[in-house]
């Protein structure tokens, strides 16, 4: 605030010191030719010498500004360069160009350190996701091993073997839910990186379908795919197909029996459009917005089998390749999912 | 903080109480630093003109405008249009821009009207991002509506502004070419922590922003808070 009223009142003294300047001289002179009455020598000496005192205020005035822009220049420079890291302007000086220099310095490797420290967490919160990935696995597997061992034994009772099979689903979907979770962070923090190239998209979208067609056809869903060999996009051909995956798998999942889903891909200006429709029981409008969140539910949709982590990671996917998804949906026209992928 | 702030917010035209024409009817909202905002309404449901206060273009009857922290009514007309210059980017349906400059003109006339330096890096990657690496030379007229409407969302961009008032960005294009733009506004709303707010009447083009704000005769009738998050399973 200070500064800011600084720079308001220098501008308020350039006014009054031009004003007294001014009046001084005009006094001076007015008072001269008062004093000794009109004298053409007297008059000339008047003139010369308040010109000389005006020419060397405007001399002194602009070597002021001079200064002052030159400094302005120096202090530009010197920003500049702290900023991209090179050599200082000023060494040890006994200037306040030179102090200022070292406070710039010092507020850049605070921030250099926080930098730092924060990189130190990441790399703890990646190793953490590492090692609890890594310890799950084992008592995981065996959790199913043994109750899959139990399941084998002949003399069970039907209770038992129900609650037996609780025991194998939920582990599965615990399993699941770790590879997500973990694939997630890893693509979150960076630990995954993505090799986008600029290729056909139809091996891609192959690649995934060939994943569902056998439970599609166990449902009696047809699926069809109309997109032209030549329409390239920019992705990475694994982590984009387990994205389609993703879609495709919630299209089966959520279509009735004898539905259909339609796989269309097209480009435009900048992106390359992957459509992929069903005949699903659609989502209504109010939840359209949030079904990309981390666990979120459709309320129609929490009689089946998930988690809510599917369209998250899809997206994430998607989001990281520079790409887009959008949803479009009616409660009992079906639902489609359109992802954009970059062109160049 | 929220990077913008409105308190009760009115604007009246008319002084007979018998005809007064509220279009701005005591409207509040704040937004959050990169969020996008799209605001929802039927047209003279006052969308345009929330937007205009926004960016000081009009003054209201009553209430306050803070953007970053600044009182936008409490400025003169000349501080006001230093402001709009340095930390307000627009966005018009008609894209405006100059006929007679190139991209890479039109790109950098406000920063050069307000006499900053270029951050060449910074701008490499606007320019990039939107994918006009190859138009730069090119004049606006030998340009599709689309690109040209990148043109305008860099030029926005380039100042790096507190917020960004996007004025029915896609209202000339045809549906394909406006969903490419929507999604780079997206994009660079999240890649550069961008504030945009964006006014339309396209409730499925709204779907692309973080939160949906639904104005009617002046009010605001949905979506004064950012949209909560995913509900328990």
């Amino acid at each position: 605030m200070t500064s800011r009223n600084d720079v308001r009142s220098s501008k308020r003294g350039n006014f009054i010191f031009s004003a007294i300047l001014v009046l001084l001289v005009s006094g001076y002179a007015g008072r001269v030719v008062f004093l000794e009455g009109k004298q053409p020598a007297l008059t000339e000496l008047t003139v010369l010498f308040v010109s000389c005192m005006l020419i060397l205020g405007a001399l002194w005035n602009w070597m002021l500004r001079r200064q002052v822009t030159a400094f302005m220049n120096s202090v530009d420079e010197m920003v500049d360069r702290a900023i991209h890291g090179r050599e200082k302007l000023t060494h040890f000086d006994e200037t306040s160009l030179s102090s200022l220099e070292h406070k710039l310095l010092r507020y850049i490797e605070i921030n250099q350190a926080n930098e730092q420290n924060l990189e130190t967490e990441k790399n703890t919160i990646k190793e953490l996701i590492s090692d609890i990935s890594h310890q799950t696995k084992t008592p995981l597997s065996n959790i199913l091993l043994y109750s899959q061992l139990l399941a084998e034994t002949p003399e069970l009772g039907g209770d038992t073997r129900l609650l037996l099979n609780q025991i194998e689903s939920q582990s599965e979907k615990l399993e699941w839910l770790i590879t997500s979770l973990v694939k997630l962070s890893r693509l979150e923090t960076g630990m995954i990186t993505l090799q986008s190239e600029v290729t056909p998209v139809i091996a891609t979208i192959t690649s995934a379908v060939s994943h569902i067609y056998t439970r599609a056809e166990n449902k009696g869903i047809s699926v069809q795919i109309a997109c032209d060999p030549l329409t390239k996009a920019r992705h990475d051909h694994k982590w984009t197909s387990e994205a389609l995956f993703n879609l495709l798998e919630n299209a089966v999942k959520y279509s009735e029996a004898g539905g259909s889903i339609r796989i269309a891909a097209g480009g435009n200006e900048m992106f390359t459009r992957i459509d992929i429709s069903d005949t699903g029981m659609g989502i209504p409008g109010n939840e359209l917005e949030h079904i990309f969140k981390r666990f979120y539910r459709g309320h129609s949709a929490r009689e089946y089998e998930g988690i809510g982590i599917g369209l998250y990671l899809t997206q994430k996917i998607i989001s990281l390749q520079g790409g887009f998804i959008t949803a479009a949906s009616g409660v009992g026209t079906g639902t489609k999912l359109s992802i954009f992928l970059p062109q160049i | 903080m929220p990077i913008l702030r409105i308190e009760h917010l009115k604007k009246y035209y008319g002084k007979d109480p018998q005809t007064t024409v509220k279009a701005l009817d005591d409207v509040s909202l704040s937004v959050e630093k990169g969020e996008f905002v799209a605001i929802v309404g039927t047209s003279g449901s006052g969308k345009s003109t929330l937007l205009h206060m926004l960016g000081g273009l009009d003054r209201a009857t009553a209430g306050k405008v803070f953007v970053d922290g600044n009182d936008i009514f409490a400025m003169s007309d000349e501080k006001l249009t230093i402001f709009r210059r340095r930390s307000v980017g627009f966005v018009f349906q008609s894209y405006n821009l100059v006929p007679i400059l190139n991209v890479l003109e039109n790109i950098l006339l406000p920063i050069e009207l307000d006499g900053g330096s270029i951050d060449q890096t910074y701008l490499d990657e606007v320019i990039r991002a939107l994918g006009l690496q190859e138009k730069i030379h090119n004049l606006p007229s030998n340009l599709s509506g689309g690109q040209q409407q990148r043109v305008a969302i860099a030029r926005a961009l380039a100042t790096k502004p507190s917020i960004i008032l996007a004025d029915e960005p896609t209202g000339n294009l045809d549906s394909k070419t406006s969903q490419e733009v929507l999604i780079l506004l997206k994009q660079m709303s999240e890649k550069f922590n961008q504030t945009i707010v964006m006014i339309t009447h396209n409730e499925s083009i709204a779907q692309t922003a973080d939160r949906i704000i639904r104005i009617e005769d002046g009010r605001i009738v949905s979506g004064h808070a950012a949209s909560s998050g995913a509900s328990p399973l």
